[in-house]
């Protein structure tokens, strides 16, 4: 079964002279292109297959090579408490 | 000339008589007319500045939280049109521009006051007016008022509390209590706008304005949508819990989508 993947309720979001910005306790985060796309994804309850097809129409790239990039930054954004897992 | 140079034409000759026989070193009307939202029932508000304002007919007072707290307020009339005239110090004016949130406060490297809501309306309608007498005064102080970061400060503020009241509105959710999400729901929307107008210079506080402020930002919202969200409830959503997810919706989406350029 799929893990949905969603943003933390509590996260801040907020966009400052072009740069956006992710807060939540004491963690702040700059996101680049990359991480800012599967962030705007993660308004709703996304699966990792989304993600990756969000990052791979947006940029161009072959989905094997998005993957890296999706899990990546799923595990920092997860352990970080920014995005919480949840399965359907 | 539009028709809102044309009513302040005819405004300016009786404000200048006024300004004169209170020997104002400076002048401006602002308010509703100024900024283009007067209505039939329009007060005319004048702002005198002056070291020796004649207060002897002041009929009340606004009060700041400054060195010298008091604003005497009088009141004349030109034929039914009622007009309110503040009579301020020039010193106090000062005493409020230098309090202005700088770039540093916008970015929250040191920490800065809000402007109360009376200070917010005072700097609001400062930064519309239409000179009267005093001129350069008035161009400096606007020049100082453009120059702060007060309306990206204001808007980091109320996109806080905007998060705030998003929070509440979605436990009120998850506890049953509809009736309170959508009133939390109402007020994030709110702030959520306020914000947005704020980073465009419109930091006016007042809620009643909130339409003509949308209104005057097209491209960065659209007046339909705000205007169904604020109205609409509960005629075009069937079950509360819609109303509110969509609400919130929207305002975590304009807190996140509106730069705050600081």
């Amino acid at each position: 079964m799929n893990v949905l993947y969603k943003r933390n309720a509590d996260a801040r979001s907020r966009t400052i002279s072009g740069q956006r910005v992710i807060a939540r306790q004491s963690d702040v985060y700059e996101l680049n292109e990359t991480a800012e796309v599967l962030w705007r994804a993660m308004r709703n309850e996304v699966t990792m297959q989304e993600l990756v097809a969000a990052l791979a129409a947006e940029f161009d790239v072959q989905p094997a090579v998005a993957e890296v990039d999706v899990q990546e930054l799923l595990d920092t954004l997860v352990s970080a408490g920014f995005v919480v897992r949840s399965r359907p | 000339m539009g028709p809102l140079d044309q009513d302040l034409a005819n405004l300016h000759a009786h404000a200048l008589e006024l300004s004169i026989q209170r020997r104002a070193m400076a002048a401006f009307l602002s308010g509703s007319i100024v900024a283009g939202y007067g209505h039939a029932n329009s007060d005319v508000d004048l702002y005198l500045v002056g070291e020796h304002l004649d207060a002897s007919d002041a009929v009340g007072e606004a009060r700041f939280d400054m060195a010298q707290p008091c604003v005497p307020i009088s009141i004349a009339y030109l034929g039914q049109q009622r007009w309110d005239l503040e009579l301020w110090l020039p010193s106090q004016v000062d005493e409020l521009l230098a309090r202005l949130p700088g770039a540093d406060a916008a970015r929250g490297a040191h920490a800065a006051r809000m402007p109360t809501i009376d200070e917010l309306d005072f700097l609001y309608r400062l930064s519309i007016a239409r000179p009267v007498v005093g001129e350069p005064w008035l161009a400096n102080a606007q020049a100082r008022l453009s120059e702060s970061r007060v309306g990206a400060y204001v808007a980091a503020v109320w996109m806080q509390d905007a998060d705030d009241y998003v929070d509440d509105a979605s436990g009120l959710l998850l506890v049953g209590d509809e009736q309170s999400a959508v009133l939390a729901a109402r007020v994030a929307l709110g702030y959520a706008i306020d914000a947005v107008c704020a980073t465009r210079g419109l930091f006016q506080p007042s809620a009643k304005w909130r339409y003509r402020r949308v209104m005057q930002l097209p491209g960065v919202m659209d007046p339909e949508v705000y205007w169904r969200l604020e109205s609409g409830w509960p005629q075009m959503w069937s079950r509360s819990a819609d109303y509110v997810n969509e609400v919130l919706d929207y305002v975590r989406e304009l807190i996140e989508e509106t730069d705050l350029e600081l």
